[in-house]
């Protein structure tokens, strides 16, 4: 499998606690993640030559604020303005095949909760300035129509998506940082009312503030930082895809099929390679969505599939073991990479899956940018 | 829909979105077709994404389709919109491009592929927004 001298590898993670930071920065708390990441890769900040960072949705924590917070003086620096981290991670083995940079620190930091950012916003420009005006806002409401329709077209019964939610719940429960670890049947989901119907605030994010690092460096660079590094084994994107919420590919997202393609073709492996699954989930619809364009399933057999438990603890294969954003934290996706290094390293506690070789985690920025990475141990 | 609706409505000046607001105003549906490709274009915008041309003109839609998709929101989550609940369509319209609004007749009535017709509704005299009822 492709694993050469300039692969990327992370060699440190590093979080925050997760839920209230109130009177912090972004930066403040990215820079905290940071510096629990150079503790994990045994480092200091004086090793690193290399700095991109992840902007939070209100627009705080770019490299030259998040530099200064930290004092570093990298080569090279950047700031993207999507979050999920899939996009980092690339731009990363990117910076490292160049040569630019050797040693990046990869952050994210967000106080959107107790800065109560606006996720249903105020007046929409562009294209939202023509959907915004009935009312339709926020997030649950794209998602609502992309499960509707994805229901009309492949049958999936609301109890079959309710696994989504119950299955992340269950794996909170196993997660000592998760916000959400109150259990929850399938009697308590399909009580709780419709937020935007047919979705409930079970399948919604949840709002927190925090921050998550990553250290990465090229292969033949890691043992110099740690003997459990976790390789970067393939990669795949695709860029805008149109910026309207107005067309069928846009709302069905199948798209994504193409990622998933190149995704298992880049590091050379099949699905049945992959030992657990980590979709970043803004709503409950994403994860139904992307495992089946990811190829785990077909649209039409998912939701029994999912009625079947394969993405539960003990499950044959699991599926956002974090928690997830539903119940974990709301990092965008940051934590979803984090968990799947800790189950490569095998230190995931309680939540460990029997030897972990390879996890595929999938994102997407709105409904038009996508991204998936293919995370696998050094002996895999 | 609320008085504080102002606060989330459109700059109805945008040269690109001034025409359509003001044909809904008159009670028609219109979007820009390219003259060089003869693609019609749906959200607003001064170029062809078919074609790169920033030649267009209005075209006066038939105002009806079909419901794509549907969702109705039972909890505020915007200030500006307090009146739930109310169902947002998208609506597949017979000349190709899909258009969201709001369906007058509300949750129970929602169905995809029901047939709709626009309804223009005047909420100021600047302002008024395309929605859909039942055509039956």
């Amino acid at each position: 499998m492709g694993i050469s001298p300039d692969t990327l590898a992370i060699v440190g993670i590093g979080r925050t606690a997760q839920g209230e930071h109130p009177g912090r920065t972004a930066s403040s708390l990215a820079v905290e993640a940071l510096a629990e990441a150079l503790a994990d890769a045994g480092i200091t900040k004086d090793r690193l030559d290399g700095l991109i960072t992840c902007k939070q949705m209100a627009g705080d924590g770019n490299d030259e604020l998040v530099a200064t917070t930290a004092g570093l003086h990298p080569k090279y620096s950047t700031t993207l303005d999507y979050g999920t981290c899939n996009f980092s991670l690339h731009q990363a083995q990117m910076v490292l095949r160049s040569g630019m940079a050797s040693t990046i620190a990869l952050t994210y930091g967000t106080n959107q909760r107790t800065d109560r950012f606006p996720f249903a916003g105020g007046r929409a420009p562009g294209a939202g300035s023509f959907s915004t005006p009935y009312g339709f806002a926020h997030v649950a409401g794209q998602a609502g129509m992309a499960l509707q329709r994805w229901r009309h077209l492949y049958g999936t019964t609301e109890e079959e998506f309710a696994h989504i939610a119950l299955s992340q719940r269950e794996w909170a429960q196993l997660n000592p940082i998760a916000l959400f670890k109150n259990p929850m049947t399938m009697e308590d989901y399909l009580a709780q009312p419709y937020l935007v119907d047919p979705l409930r605030r079970a399948d919604i994010t949840m709002i927190s503030d925090g921050g998550v690092s990553l250290i990465v460096t090229t292969a033949d660079r890691a043992s110099e930082f740690t003997d459990r590094p976790i390789y970067l084994a393939g990669m795949a994107q695709v860029g805008a895809t149109g910026s309207t919420f107005t067309q069928d590919d846009t709302v069905l997202r199948g798209w994504l099929r193409d990622v998933g393609d190149r995704v298992f073709e880049s590091a050379d492996l099949d699905r049945s390679d992959i030992d657990a699954v980590y979709i970043q989930d803004p709503t409950a619809v994403w994860p139904l969505q992307m495992l089946a364009h990811l190829g785990f399933q077909t649209p039409e057999d998912i939701g029994p599939w999912l009625a079947e438990r394969h993405t539960y603890p003990g499950g044959n294969l699991p599926v956002n073991t974090n928690g997830g954003q539903l119940s974990e934290a709301y990092m965008w996706g940051w934590l979803h990479i984090f968990e799947g290094v800790q189950q490569l390293r095998g230190a995931a506690d309680q939540r460990q899956i029997n030897d972990a070789r390879a996890v595929v985690y999938a994102s997407t920025f709105a409904f038009v940018k996508a991204a998936a990475s293919i995370l696998v141990r050094g002996d895999s | 829909m609320n008085a504080d609706v102002g606060a989330v409505l459109p700059n109805i000046e945008d040269p690109q979105a001034a025409p359509f607001w003001n044909a809904a105003r008159q009670g028609q549906l219109t979007m820009q077709r390219c003259l060089i490709c003869r693609e019609l274009r749906w959200t607003p915008q001064d170029t062809c994404p078919s074609c790169l041309s920033r030649e267009y003109e209005w075209e006066v839609l038939s105002g009806k389709g079909k419901i794509y998709s549907h969702c109705t929101y039972y909890r505020v989550l915007n200030p500006a919109f307090t009146d739930v609940p109310y169902t947002v369509v998208m609506v597949e319209l017979d000349e190709g491009p899909v258009i969201i609004g709001r369906l007058l007749n509300g949750p129970a009535e929602a169905m995809i592929d029901e047939r709709v017709a626009c309804a223009f509704s005047a909420i100021s005299d600047e302002m008024t927004l395309v929605n859909f009822t039942l055509d039956k």
